[in-house]
């Protein structure tokens, strides 16, 4: 056997193990659990947030100057940044950094009704991408209806009867994450009718199924699903009716390498921090 | 003593050569550049016990006879496992994988070989699963590994392959020490 054999041979077998790696998911972990109803004057309602640990890949250009737009960025993240906003005839700044086919991302629970009797718990997600915020508390359509109920969450969840004193266990599936995605896109960039914002429901989205969505139509031109903005950001919401405690972790495979390494025990300056704005719709009509 | 020592080695050594001699004239085997291949299971002992389950692994090595009875070479391995740490994740798996550099002591015994073998090399964990039970430190997926085992061995007719069984136990210090054992069926073939 020849060395260049030898040598093929165990370059193959580091190759197939290599590229197995590649695509490993990896678990973000939480501070601490949400407990809810721990003492009497608890509302039931916990909520957590968690921003994806995604490191700074200034490799130099900036200067340290880190608040610069483009120094998250390697050279090559700019030029194939620049070359989506050329293909699609947009500008640089409407291209996301972080893209909805960068990640796939789902959150695993568990919880726990540390109570003798039965409840019921629910889990919602909302969240944001690296521009906008969505936060249904704060979309109130009609400010005159003291009755409205707040549009529900991005991602909703439904009432789970708890046991006494058991466990149960769930997950928050990477089609709803990517679902989640989508739906922000849509409500804040998009102008397609069924997002309806010109007629009072900018959050119709969250209440339809849009996962096949490919492109939509916004005030810059078509946003390509190449372009879609991903989801950086988790809001959990975790609301029960008896004391109970929700443990979570958040499962990302990372198909771009933009996690940092030691995830959420990174130091601070090496994460960047995504700013996102709380989306907040212009309504022209309302709805009669 | 240390005289001894050596004129015990040396012994030890003559047996060893006259043995495999005697071995080879009665089944003719192959020496020079050889690889195997191999199929087994992998478990862990100690408190990794407690956060994987055994899992199905698999090996290569490629390496030199240097003497029909020693032998240096590459040994890369993987298993998989399920990750049992406390939910959540839950049902969740992950891989392990190592790279080493081994040398093989045989004693041939007609047409089997008693042999041991010992090394050292890289570990690599292919998830932070296990972070959460501490077995591996924020960002850590590399280790040092060390390995020890041995086996039994026997040689084919045909004298390029020859077919075995093997043992071993792995210790990875920087996951915690985490150790794990190895039972593996391997088949062999020298150049």
């Amino acid at each position: 056997m020849s060395n260049t054999t030898i040598a093929i041979s165990i370059a193959t077998t580091l190759a197939v193990g290599a590229s197995a790696c590649a695509d490993d998911p990896v678990y973000i972990q939480p501070l601490s659990a949400l407990e809810v109803n721990a003492g009497d004057d608890d509302t039931g309602l916990a909520m957590d947030t968690i921003q994806l640990p995604i490191r700074q890949l200034d490799d130099g250009q900036c200067d340290g100057d880190l608040t610069a737009s483009r120094c998250k960025e390697t050279a090559d993240d700019v030029d194939e940044r620049q070359a989506l906003a050329d293909k699609y005839g947009l500008t640089f700044d409407d291209i996301p950094f972080v893209r909805f086919e960068d990640m796939d991302v789902s959150i695993e629970w568990t919880i726990k009704n540390l109570e003798d009797v039965d409840g019921t718990a629910r889990v919602d997600v909302n969240g944001a991408n690296e521009w906008f915020q969505y936060v249904p508390d704060v979309l109130v359509i009609d400010p005159d209806d003291d009755e409205e109920e707040p549009p529900p969450a991005l991602i909703h969840g439904i009432p789970l009867m708890i046991p006494a004193g058991a466990t149960v266990s769930g997950v928050v599936r990477e089609g709803s994450v990517r679902e989640g995605s989508i739906d922000i896109e849509l409500i804040t960039r998009g102008t397609a009718d069924e997002v309806c914002t010109a007629c009072g429901n900018p959050v119709a989205a969250v209440l339809q199924i849009n996962e096949d969505t490919t492109a939509f139509p916004s005030d810059i031109g078509e946003i390509n699903q190449e372009i879609f903005a991903g989801m950086v950001q988790f809001d959990l919401v975790f609301s029960a009716d008896r004391h109970m405690v929700l443990e979570y972790a958040i499962r990302v495979r990372d198909h771009r390498g933009l996690l940092h390494d030691e995830l959420s025990a990174a130091p601070p300056e090496e994460l960047i921090v995504f700013t996102p704005a709380v989306y907040m719709p212009v309504v022209t009509d309302p709805m009669p | 003593m240390t005289g001894q020592r050596a004129a015990a080695s040396a012994v030890v050594v003559a047996i060893l050569a006259a043995t495999a001699a005697s071995a080879r004239a009665d089944r003719p085997s192959s020496a020079g550049w050889y690889a195997e291949g191999a199929l087994g299971g992998t478990a862990f002992i100690g408190d990794a016990a407690n956060y994987s389950k055994t899992g199905p692994a698999l090996g290569v090595r490629i390496g030199y006879d240097v003497f029909s009875w020693l032998s240096v070479g590459a040994h890369v391995t993987a298993s998989t496992h399920e990750a049992t740490v406390p939910p959540p994740p839950e049902g969740e798996f992950y891989q392990l994988y190592s790279t080493l550099a081994e040398g093989r002591v045989s004693v041939p015994i007609g047409p089997t070989a008693l042999f041991a073998f010992g090394g050292g090399g890289l570990g690599i964990i292919s998830s932070n699963v296990l972070d959460k039970v501490g077995v591996v430190a924020p960002g850590e997926h590399f280790t040092v590994a060390f390995r020890g085992g041995g086996g039994l061995e026997y040689q084919l007719q045909n004298r390029h392959y020859a077919f075995g069984i093997d043992g071993e136990w792995t210790t990875y210090p920087e996951f915690d020490a985490m150790s794990s054992v190895t039972v593996r069926t391997f088949i062999r073939y020298t150049y």
